[in-house]
């Protein structure tokens, strides 16, 4: 029931082996990869991103002109048995097959592209059938141009006008609005009757060279040398599903394996290298983590370590729910508000319990609710749909509800509702059915809201003060200072109008109700004064954090070194406004450092190679520029802080909104204040009436039933039994349905609005596209 | 109101109904040439017939035009019936604007010395309505064969007061206007067969148009060809519904080719539009579309629905001709789309 736990996998090996670990990586299943990690981490000057040539894109071509060519579907399917691995094993593979394919394959596209060519031929030659001269004849004109086509009808009116002129049209018939036909034309005037064509529209059809013979003799031919083409294809035909039959299986599979190197080698964008080494790193689930470093090992070579991160905003990891069984489907509405940060509070247990306990309340019917839950083991069973498990868990409380009220399928009569037990039966003033204690549920329902809106406010405050933001946990709406007013409140009137109880003493008014909203109305000033005092103290523990964190970061460090950080570590705590700079030196020079033990700054080793000692500097404001000064002379080289080890920084941004906010009128902000204020107040009104809805559907259940049994009549017969059918039918529709929103909307709105924020990433893990 | 006159109005207005709106044109206007564009309008109803004879091959942008003005004309004729059979009627005049307009084409091919061109030009299914052998006008050589093939029309009587000599052709802006004169004059007649509330709208719709007419021949005359306000004053029609005489010498006095936009700007008609465009034509169609949408929704006449449907759908074919060559000339989409007039 929480967010599940991460761990920063690091993996890095020679580039040779970048192919087979990024296919591994995908078989976990669980490795989300971080690609920007290492040029955040160490810049962008160290680290490149890989970016290579589309190396299977060729082969991937070669396959699909050969699936293509002898029709295989394209499936993928699983590969194991398939032993090439390199380009090379492929492109032979390929080479073989082509071999006795492809003369078939481009046999058959020439054959098809012939017959289609004919086709088109024919199409146009057919209108011409009425000519009598042999094409040949007219082609070899040396003097006269002769061009075939067709113009639509009108223009073909219009053609007697040019009687003067020297062409002469032939119309070989009139189809669908255009006439077919043929024009010549003197050689000296073809341009001129050229020009008066294409103004007539005159769509010019060009009529290949192999065409001879007469209009009629012209079509047969065509059509027997079309004929000629389709046995051949046939021909070919029979010979590619042969070849299709025998090589299918093994293809198919090949294939299938080629496209998943192809798709894995893409992933390959987002791998760092450095030194012809590939580095990468990424979030596991802890509990996953041993199954990711032996599946991985399977990769030789590679070095697979788990790396020491802090939170900030450059390094967010993913966030994977984990809940138990029952409440695990609920998760998609969660999702559907968007996920909680990694170091947030996971909403689902809350969500689930509520979900059901409000929904069984609405919607309570015995039948009804053992219904709407089969429906939901089988659309969950064969339909595979994600609300399936919810309705199986929804159609249970409804039941259990319905069970209490005594309602099965809207009978009232074969169990003994709650109400009817003594000694509460009495109590209530002995209701016949459900609509004489409406009263007492519309009060239930707004205790229910205050209930929920109780507990939804005390997890702000958690979370807040979990998130250091004290504005939100002391003095917000949501915060203490609010819920001492809304339970104050709600208490008070409670106890007043329910039992009589004066409540709402002058002393109870202040203390309880007017201060509060005095510290609504100063909680920024409030809130601004707090964040001025911390502030010194946050600069403090930003660095010590980086301090402390450095001892745990590295893993190069004897006991010695240990010893002499733990005594700089109290020297910076001491320390007021200092700086921290993160960098490498000489080796050399790092032995130097030790004559530098009386000045005013402290220097903490991270982590050395051969030639370099690389750690930070922390100093007092006051004296940088001589810390600065002995570090350049000690030949240290600055660097970009590592993400693990730096703290959250105002930006630029965040500094301006700051400053703007101090800058506000006094005016300005007694208006605002008031004015959310009063929203504030009749938000807590609303937002508690909002729940009366619980009450009221639970009669509009009850009187909905009740028309149907109206209509059903007292009788039983086939009618009556149809009637109550299609009536159950309709109410576990439609109100099953609207009950189901209802309830969502109080969730998101009334619960979740309080304390949730979706702010996080979800956890994707590494895969190939398909 | 008689049934076959509701069942017009009925009609006509369920017509404007399936017009194309703004969302259709910007579909349009996405296509990547006129074929595209005519292959579109094919999946539209009042389009796919006239255009389905049209194939894979290429379509002209003139063709694609011509082909939209046919299917105005046979949207006409399918809306009347019988309505032709009457050659002095009102109904008559679509035929009689045709006519008209391609009279004056014809004199402007000859007296550019292109008689020829006018075969390629001219609509071959008007033939059929015409009250002369339009092909004829096709083999006309000079103005007095012109002459003999209008001898039986009215058109004869307007054109042979301008006859100067047998062959020499009169000033076509001449011509043209006596011919529009005589429209107009004709026009106004053929209401007096209306009953006096049909009548009295219509006169109002044709005096509307009378009004355009001369602020048209204003802009052109003064603010384009920069011609004298004394021609002007001899071709304007003498009718006026809100834009008399007096007002047009005003316009003509105190305008020059700058102002006079912005004096034309300030007329009644246009000036709910005048802040949205300063281009004349587009400011004369947006004032068309508001006053003939209004009157094909309230009127109870047939006769006024029905002459403002024709107007609204020529509106429509020029925002599909606006399309076509915004398109054919590559202009961007949100200039083609500002160019284009409609309700929806």
């Amino acid at each position: 029931m929480a967010v599940e736990k991460m761990a920063l996998m690091s993996v890095s090996g020679p580039l040779k082996k970048v192919n087979k670990t990024l296919a591994k990586c995908c078989e976990t299943k669980c490795f989300h990869i971080e690609p920007n990690y290492y040029t955040m981490t160490y810049g962008s000057a160290e680290f490149k991103t890989l970016k290579d040539k589309d190396i299977y894109g060729k082969l991937i071509k070669r396959a699909d002109v050969l699936k293509n060519g002898l029709g295989i579907p394209d499936n993928k399917v699983d590969y194991e048995d398939i032993t090439l691995e390199s380009l090379h094993d492929f492109d032979e593979y390929f080479s073989q097959l082509e071999k006795s394919a492809l003369p078939l394959i481009n046999q058959q596209a020439e054959l098809k592209s012939k017959i289609e060519e004919y086709e088109q031929v024919l199409k146009q030659v057919v209108n011409m059938s009425s000519l009598d001269a042999d094409f040949r004849d007219l082609f070899s004109c040396k003097h006269v141009k002769v061009r075939f086509g067709k113009m639509p009808s009108e223009s073909y009116t219009k053609l007697k006008f040019y009687g003067e002129k020297s062409f002469v049209f032939v119309p070989f018939e009139e189809k669908d609005g255009f006439v077919w036909g043929v024009y010549f034309a003197p050689l000296n005037d073809s341009v001129q009757t050229d020009d008066i064509f294409t103004g007539l529209y005159f769509e010019r059809i060009r009529i290949p060279d192999f065409v001879s013979g007469d209009g009629e003799t012209a079509v047969n031919e065509l059509r027997l040398q079309k004929s000629l083409f389709e046995k051949q294809l046939a021909e070919t035909n029979i010979g590619l599903v042969a070849l299709k039959q025998h090589c299918s299986e093994q293809f198919t599979k090949v294939r299938s394996k080629l496209i998943f190197l192809n798709e894995s080698y893409e992933l390959r964008g987002q791998v760092s290298v450095i030194n012809n080494r590939f580095h990468m790193a990424g979030f596991v689930p802890k509990r996953e983590v041993d199954a990711f470093k032996a599946k991985l090992s399977e990769v030789p070579d590679i070095v697979i370590e788990e790396k020491k991160y802090f939170l900030d905003d450059r390094m967010k990891p993913p966030t994977k729910l984990r809940n138990i069984k029952l409440f695990k489907p609920f998760e998609m509405f969660v999702k559907m508000y968007g996920l909680p940060s990694y170091n947030g509070i996971d909403p689902t247990a809350y969500v689930a319990i509520t979900f059901m306990l409000i929904y069984g309340i609405m919607f309570g019917d015995l039948g009804q609710g053992l219904v709407i839950s089969l429906l939901g083991i089988i659309l969950t069973k064969w339909k595979n749909v994600k609300l399936g498990p919810i309705m199986t868990r929804i159609g249970i409380s409804s039941a259990f509800f319905g069970f209490l009220y005594g309602s099965v399928f809207g009978n009232e009569e074969l169990i003994k509702p709650f109400f009817h037990i003594e000694p509460l039966y009495t109590a209530m003033g002995k209701p016949h059915n459900i609509f004489g204690i409406s009263s007492y549920l519309l009060i239930c329902a707004l205790v229910i809201g205050v209930i929920l809106i109780t507990i939804s406010m005390i997890m702000n405050i958690v979370i807040s003060i979990k998130r250091k933001d004290y504005e939100s946990a002391f003095f917000g709406n949501n915060g203490i200072n609010g819920l001492i007013f809304y339970l104050a409140v709600a208490i008070g009137a409670a106890l007043q109008l329910g039992f009589g109880i004066p409540m709402f003493s002058p002393v109870y008014i202040v203390v309880f109700v007017v201060i509060p909203l005095v510290i609504m109305l100063f909680k920024e000033p409030l809130a601004h004064l707090i964040a001025q005092n911390t502030k010194r103290n946050v600069l403090q523990i930003n660095h010590s954090h980086i301090a402390n964190n450095v001892a745990k970061h590295s893993t190069q460090l004897d006991v010695n070194d240990s010893e002499f950080i733990n005594k700089n570590l109290d020297k910076v705590s001491e320390m007021e406004h200092i700086r921290a700079v993160y960098g490498r030196m000489p080796a050399d020079s790092f032995e130097k450092l030790g004559y530098f033990d009386k000045k005013e700054f402290v220097y903490i080793p991270l982590s050395s190679d051969k030639d370099n000692v690389y750690g930070i500097y922390f100093v007092p404001k006051k004296y940088k520029v001589m810390a600065d000064d002995i570090f350049n002379d000690l030949g240290f080289e600055r660097m970009r802080m590592p993400a693990e080890l730096s703290a959250v920084r105002p930006t630029k941004e965040s500094k301006k909104k700051n400053t703007s906010k101090e800058k506000k009128s006094v005016g300005n902000f007694i208006i605002e204040g008031f004015i959310e204020l009063f929203e504030t107040f009749l938000s807590y009104l609303t937002n508690t009436m909002s729940f009366l809805r619980v009450g009221g559907f639970i009669l509009s259940h009850a009187g909905m039933m009740l028309v149907v049994n109206v209509l059903a009549g007292d009788t039983l017969n086939v009618g009556s039994v149809i009637v109550l059918i299609l009536g159950n039918a309709f109410v576990i529709g439609l109100e099953g349905f609207i009950v189901g929103i209802q309830v969502l909307r109080l969730e998101f709105y009334e619960i979740f609005g309080r304390f949730y924020k979706g702010d996080g990433k979800e956890f994707v893990p590494m895969q190939v596209k398909n | 109101m008689k049934a076959a006159k509701a069942a017009v109005v009925a009609k006509a207005r369920a017509k404007y109904g399936n017009f194309l709106t703004l969302s259709d044109y910007k579909s349009l206007i996405l296509k990547g040439g006129v074929n595209e564009i005519i292959t579109a309008l094919k999946s539209y109803p009042a389009f796919s017939e006239e255009f389905s004879s049209v194939g894979n091959v290429a379509v002209r942008r003139k063709q694609a035009e011509e082909m939209l003005a046919k299917r105005l004309f046979k949207l006409y004729g399918d809306l009347l019936r019988f309505e032709f059979a009457d050659k002095n009627g009102f109904f008559y005049y679509r035929v009689r604007r045709e006519e008209i307009k391609q009279i004056v084409n014809a004199v402007m091919f000859l007296s550019a010395g292109v008689g020829d061109m006018f075969i390629l030009q001219f609509p071959v299914f008007l033939k059929d309505y015409c009250s002369f052998d339009i092909g004829s006008l096709a083999s006309v050589r000079d103005f007095s064969e012109l002459m003999l093939v209008l001898k039986n029309t009215p058109y004869y009587d307007v054109l042979r007061p301008l006859q100067i000599e047998k062959n020499d052709i009169p000033d076509i802006r001449t011509i043209e206007n006596a011919l529009n004169r005589y429209y107009f004059d004709w026009l106004l007649e053929s209401t007096k067969k209306f009953p006096s509330g049909e009548r009295e709208e219509l006169k109002k719709v044709i005096l509307r148009t009378c009004d355009l007419y001369n602020i048209r021949l204003c802009y052109r005359y003064k603010g384009i060809l920069g011609l004298s306000g004394e021609m002007v004053m001899n071709n304007r029609i003498p009718h006026s519904l809100r834009f008399s005489k007096l007002q047009m010498e005003n316009l003509l006095l105190k305008s020059d080719n700058e102002t006079i936009m912005k004096l034309i700007s300030g007329i009644p008609y246009f000036k709910k539009f005048s802040g949205e465009t300063q281009d004349f034509e587009l400011l004369i169609r947006k004032s068309n579309l508001d006053y003939y949408a209004k009157k094909l929704r309230m009127s109870q006449y047939d006769s006024v629905v029905l002459h403002s449907l024709m107007e609204l759908s020529e509106l429509e074919n020029t925002n599909l001709t606006t399309v076509i060559e915004g398109v054919r000339y590559s202009l961007t989409s949100d200039s083609i789309t500002e160019m284009l007039v409609c309700e929806k």
